[in-house]
């Protein structure tokens, strides 16, 4: 075999099997099915989850709702509270009892 | 080597399995004398090959910009791919190819066949040197093209390619078919 006709050969190699087209595709087309279910589930895992977080948001407001207590209730209380601690109910009740006392008698 | 249009190539970006069709038809026999040479006639590996390349070029079509040109693009991925491949095999069977000893034990005392002298020849390159040599001889890819498949620069790919036909030279004697010595 001479120099020239090594590098001629190297070019001669068998055709590409026939049946080799058809392995692609259908492992293009497996991976395609495999890859769409994936996203199918992701999907419907993110909707479940979502639909689930959404159901415990509106279940929790409506608890807290109904056990709610008003603003003004609040602030009567803290004013009962405060006039308590300070002393002034006790003095002007004591001051009242005197003078009903005192009319009384 | 003659393009495949843009058309065609886009279409199978998108997914049509038509075009990829045609992508396939009009590149696989480029394909096939690289990878069937590189893993130097063993069938099965270079299908393997084939296999994995054409189903990367069908995953990775859409990232394909046309910044080169598609064969170039094409060359790079089946480059990345045999290379892997043959290093897993390589990791898998601690030797290059198994197809290698049937050519030892024949290549020892007769006169090769032509067929057989063109892989016994072959055989005493490593895998990156013989996918060179045919990139180069068989499918005529210009250096600089083959700089940017491989990440060497194309006077690097120039010199390698020169000592790679050197070897060849030295290391069998064409007229009788005897390898003369253990090349590369």
């Amino acid at each position: 075999m001479k120099r020239e006709e090594f590098y001629h050969r190297l070019s001669d190699v068998p055709p590409v099997p026939d049946s080799l087209y058809s392995r692609i595709e259908k492992k293009i087309r497996r991976n395609r099915t495999v890859t769409s279910l994936m996203l199918a589930l992701a999907a419907s895992l993110i909707i479940t989850v979502g639909i689930t977080s959404y159901t415990i948001y509106q279940t929790n407001e409506q608890i807290s709702s109904s056990s709610r207590v008003s603003s003004e209730e609040i602030i009567d209380e803290l004013q009962t509270l405060n006039e308590f601690v300070n002393g002034n109910s006790l003095d002007d009740e004591m001051e009242m009892y005197t003078l009903v006392n005192a009319n009384y008698f | 080597m003659k393009e495949l249009d843009e058309i065609t190539i886009k279409l199978a970006a998108k997914g049509k399995l038509q075009a990829f069709r045609k992508v396939y038809d009009h590149y696989s026999n480029f394909v096939w004398k690289v990878v069937y040479r590189t893993v130097n006639g063993d069938e099965d590996s270079a299908q393997l090959i084939m296999q994995n390349v054409f189903i990367k070029v069908y995953n990775d079509l859409k990232s394909f910009k046309f910044h080169s040109s598609f064969s170039t693009w094409l060359y790079r991925i089946t480059y990345n791919e045999t290379m892997a491949y043959l290093k897993k095999l390589r990791r898998r069977q601690k030797k290059e190819c198994p197809f290698v000893e049937t050519i030892n034990k024949s290549r020892e005392n007769d006169p090769l066949e032509n067929k057989e002298m063109v892989s016994a020849i072959l055989h005493t390159l490593s895998a990156a040197d013989r996918f060179l040599l045919i990139a180069r001889e068989v499918n005529n890819i210009p250096f600089e093209d083959l700089a940017d498949i491989t990440g060497k620069s194309s006077g690097a790919l120039r010199t390698m390619l020169h000592r790679i036909k050197e070897s060849i030279r030295k290391g069998f004697d064409y007229e009788t078919g005897r390898v003369l010595s253990q090349a590369v």
